[in-house]
């Protein structure tokens, strides 16, 4: 049998000897681990680049909702405020009585939803409610109430016109 | 064999540190969420000093290369 030559092509496709390979690999691992590392450190830096808006602030100029009786008692109208990102929920309690909130949960900003016969709004993310007439935490992990969206009602139609209380 | 060794412990220990930014990173994603970010300074530096030794770390890995290429070296 002729002597193998020891630049064949098998050798550059394998160039880890046997014996090495579970350290070559660990070592490889290790080093992408701390790759990871440096890029978790700086999504943690981005949290401190970024401030969470503060709503209490923020008094947009008052906007157009809805028409007085367009939704029925125990309905509800999606709308936005104050920009197009901020999802906000009006609704009809009684015959004349409207309240509006920003429709993402205080705890992790999943979108709210309205029950007329509980009278509360359910945060189906982590099981969390607020009581619809006033906004606050029934039960739930939510740290906070929701903020209140203040309404104007005038000619027939109803505007938001800021916040209620501070967020 | 024995750098084998070396590595997986110290693959561990990154590993740890890893674990311990991923749950730092999670809190700091909860209360930005939540509209709070009180702790977003202190969990970032806590993020960063576990970058620092995870690199420091990365010296010993590099350490354990450079001593092999010596003895592959006296060997020849």
């Amino acid at each position: 049998m002729p002597d193998m030559p020891q630049s064949e092509k098998w050798r550059d496709d394998f160039p880890t000897p046997w014996n090495d390979d579970n350290y070559i690999t660990r070592r490889e691992f290790t080093r992408f681990l701390v790759l990871t590392s440096g890029a978790l450190a700086v999504g943690s830096g981005y949290f401190v680049v970024n401030h969470p808006r503060n709503l209490a602030v923020e008094h947009d100029t008052p906007a157009k909702v809805a028409t007085v009786g367009e939704i029925a008692i125990g309905e509800v109208k999606l709308f936005r405020f104050p920009t197009e990102n901020d999802p906000a929920i009006l609704m009809r309690l009684t015959d004349n009585e409207y309240v509006a909130y920003r429709q993402r949960c205080s705890h992790l900003s999943c979108p709210v939803t309205y029950n007329h016969e509980q009278s509360r709004l359910n945060c189906p993310c982590h099981n969390g409610a607020f009581d619809a007439a006033t906004g606050n935490v029934l039960f739930g992990p939510p740290p906070s109430p929701l903020p209140k969206i203040a309404l104007k009602i005038e000619d027939g139609a109803i505007y938001a016109t800021g916040w209620e209380e501070k967020a | 064999m024995q750098r084998t060794q070396a590595i997986s412990v110290l693959m561990i220990f990154v590993i740890v540190l890893l674990l311990i930014q991923l749950w730092l990173l999670t809190i700091s994603m909860e209360q930005f969420l939540g509209g709070d970010n009180r702790l977003a300074l202190p969990t970032f530096l806590a993020s960063l000093g576990c970058l620092g030794v995870n690199l420091w770390l990365l010296r010993y890995v590099n350490g354990i290369d450079a001593m092999r290429g010596k003895e592959e070296n006296t060997h020849e």
